[in-house]
């Protein structure tokens, strides 16, 4: 049977889909739940693909954004797996698997939205318009939740050795 | 010291710098898109999803495969059935393959066909023969089965033995592959191959007065490789089902020419109009607009379908069912008692359309509570009375509707789609082409 979706979707899976999968990785911390999470979302993309071509991607983002906020609702009073128990952490340096859980740890104590607001914002580099557009909010809000997420991961992080680490070695180049 | 913008960038970068596409993601969100596709069609589903076998003409891509002896039940045995020893008539189902090869196709063969089966029927004498194919390459990405043969049954025509669909064979058995067959200029004989389980077989599909399903399914009597059968003639629509047991979609039995028979004008039927009404107060319970295409992505959300299992008592799920192109229409509502409302439409080749009202409270699962049949003909095609009085389910597509309580007033219940009070006794339709009045509750 031909496939409407054809070669275009095939190839917006193939080139967007490790940068959908960072995002879903910040949002949810947990490279399972990311990767359930972005097929759950390409799944619903392929359905509804003739309807979104246009501007796939900012159907991507919106989708995934208001998916991890629903699970995370769903998932909030069972305990997460520890980050490093099932990352693939032996073939990492030592020093990348404590950043990324300081990053995620750090994440996970901003409201839901706050995180997507930040993760959109400074990861995909997004401008306030598409990021206000993936969380379905005003500009106005966005900057309010950007600021305030900003505020608090620059609290937590500068809390952790091994960031601050990072950051000096990053300045003093 | 603080940390900058550019900082932050750095860190959420490195931090998913690790991560790499999960191998294999772009065919699995393909299955599984595929798979929410279909259960938006469930009407069509056990045509289109449950036919595995591929028929060798259309899509086989033989590849230069490691040549190897693979295994196949086929070919383990002599031929069976009353005919085994009519040497005329294998010589005959021999030609008649061999005019199939000439036409070419690609498939490289080796040795010789293996009649499997050949035996008399009421129709006439039938066979169904294989061959092994001279390589075993991958057919499937998905679970890595290799072709081993190649296999087909073979119906007697006015010009003796013609072979029917030749199919491939892999090595994870016929399960896939069609293992009956109808004969006759009407159809009316199926022949079943013996695979070694036991198959359950119903001639027939009827519905119940509230539009359940009802079919009775008898034991398939083998004897010597096959069974045949007396059905009722498959012209226009397949009313009989084959399952291995238990009956169940899994175990279908898949049946040679179905699609001749269901798409007898060569191509399958456009999908039926799908029409989704919102009725007043239904947002509250659904969390969103469930018509809303979008509803569930910007917000959480509940399932918009039913569901196979919901529906269960009236799907046909080991049928093979076409459709006559009648709208397929989904209700979204509240009733007053707070649970969410779903109606939804099933039709089946040219038969009624059934309507199926379904509650759910909260986050459990739909149950079914009423149903009827429509008639897209009538001026109020939808009229269904939920239990505990929560009203009732009136709907007549593009049509204004009120309605009244004996003599009472009437009351604007909207366009389209309405659930009425329980003791409405008269709806009235108004549309383009003028008024009419139906009373309803009886």
């Amino acid at each position: 049977m031909r496939d409407s979706r054809g070669a275009e979707f095939d190839e917006f899976v193939r080139t967007r889909s490790v940068a959908l999968l960072r995002v879903a990785y910040l949002l949810t911390g947990d490279r399972h739940a990311a990767e359930d999470l972005l097929q759950e979302v390409l799944e619903q993309l392929y359905v509804r693909w003739r309807r979104v071509q246009s501007s796939p991607e900012a159907y991507a983002r919106r989708a995934l954004v208001n998916r991890s906020i629903n699970r995370w609702r769903r998932r909030a009073r069972r305990p997460e797996q520890a980050l490093g128990d099932h990352d693939g952490v032996a073939r990492d340096h030592a020093d990348d698997v404590a950043l990324r859980r300081a990053v995620v740890s750090a994440l996970r104590d901003l409201p839901v939205r706050q995180r997507a607001a930040v993760v959109l914002r400074y990861l995909e580099d997004l401008p306030t318009a598409e990021v206000a557009a993936a969380l379905g909010c005003s500009e106005g809000t966005v900057k309010s939740h950007t600021s305030r997420g900003l505020a608090r991961l620059r609290v937590a992080l500068a809390g952790s050795s091994l960031v601050m680490s990072i950051v000096d070695l990053r300045s003093s180049r | 010291m603080t940390i900058s913008d550019n900082h932050v960038r750095d860190v959420l970068r490195q931090a998913t710098n690790h991560l790499s596409g999960p191998p294999g993601l772009l065919e699995d969100v393909r299955r599984g898109g595929r798979r929410r596709v279909a259960r938006r069609r469930v009407v069509l589903a056990a045509v289109f999803a449950a036919v595995v076998a591929v028929p060798m003409g259309a899509a086989i891509q033989l590849t230069n495969g490691e040549r190897s002896e693979v295994a196949s039940p086929l070919f383990d045995g002599p031929t069976r059935g009353d005919l085994a020893g009519d040497e005329a008539y294998l010589r005959q189902v021999r030609a008649a393959w061999q005019r199939v090869l000439a036409r070419g196709g690609g498939t490289q063969l080796r040795g010789e066909p293996h009649i499997v089966w050949a035996g008399s029927t009421p129709a006439g004498p039938a066979a169904y023969l294989a061959q092994r194919t001279a390589s075993n390459p991958v057919v499937s990405s998905l679970q890595n089965d290799r072709l081993v043969a190649v296999a087909a049954f073979v119906k007697p025509t006015a010009d003796g033995p013609q072979v029917k669909t030749v199919e491939q064979v892999t090595d994870a058995g016929l399960d896939g592959n069609s293992q009956a067959t109808f004969l006759g200029p009407r159809r009316d004989v199926l022949l079943v191959l013996d695979t070694g389980r036991p198959v359950e077989f119903s001639p027939d599909l009827r519905y119940a007065p509230d539009g359940k399903i009802e079919r009775t399914f008898t034991h398939v009597p083998f004897k010597d490789g096959a069974a045949v059968l007396s059905v009722p003639p498959q012209q226009t629509k397949i009313t009989v089902a084959l399952s291995a047991s238990p009956v169940s979609q899994e175990n279908v039995v898949h049946i040679d020419g179905v699609h001749e028979i269901s798409f007898a004008s060569g191509d399958s039927p456009p999908e039926p109009p799908r029409l989704s009404r919102t009725l007043p107060g239904a947002e509250q319970v659904w969390g969103g607009d469930p018509s809303d295409p979008d509803y569930g992505t910007d917000r959480s959300g509940y399932d918009v379908d039913a569901g196979l299992e919901a529906l269960a008592a009236y799907t046909d799920t080991v049928g093979v069912h076409t459709h006559d192109g009648s709208p397929r229409l989904s209700v979204y509502g509240a009733t007053p008692d707070g649970r969410r409302l779903l109606l939804e439409t099933i039709q089946y080749d040219d038969d009624p359309a059934r309507v199926i009202a379904l509650l759910a409270r909260g986050n459990a699962p739909f149950q079914a509570v009423a149903s009827s049949f429509a008639d897209w003909s009538a001026p109020l095609p939808v009229q269904l009375r939920l239990p505990d009085n929560q009203g009732i389910l009136v709907a007549a597509e593009g049509a204004a509707l009120t309605y009244r309580r004996g003599a009472g007033q009437w009351q604007d219940a909207g366009r389209n789609a309405a659930l009425v009070p329980a003791d409405s006794t008269e709806v009235r339709i108004t549309t383009a082409s003028g008024t009419t009045t139906t009373p309803i509750g009886s």
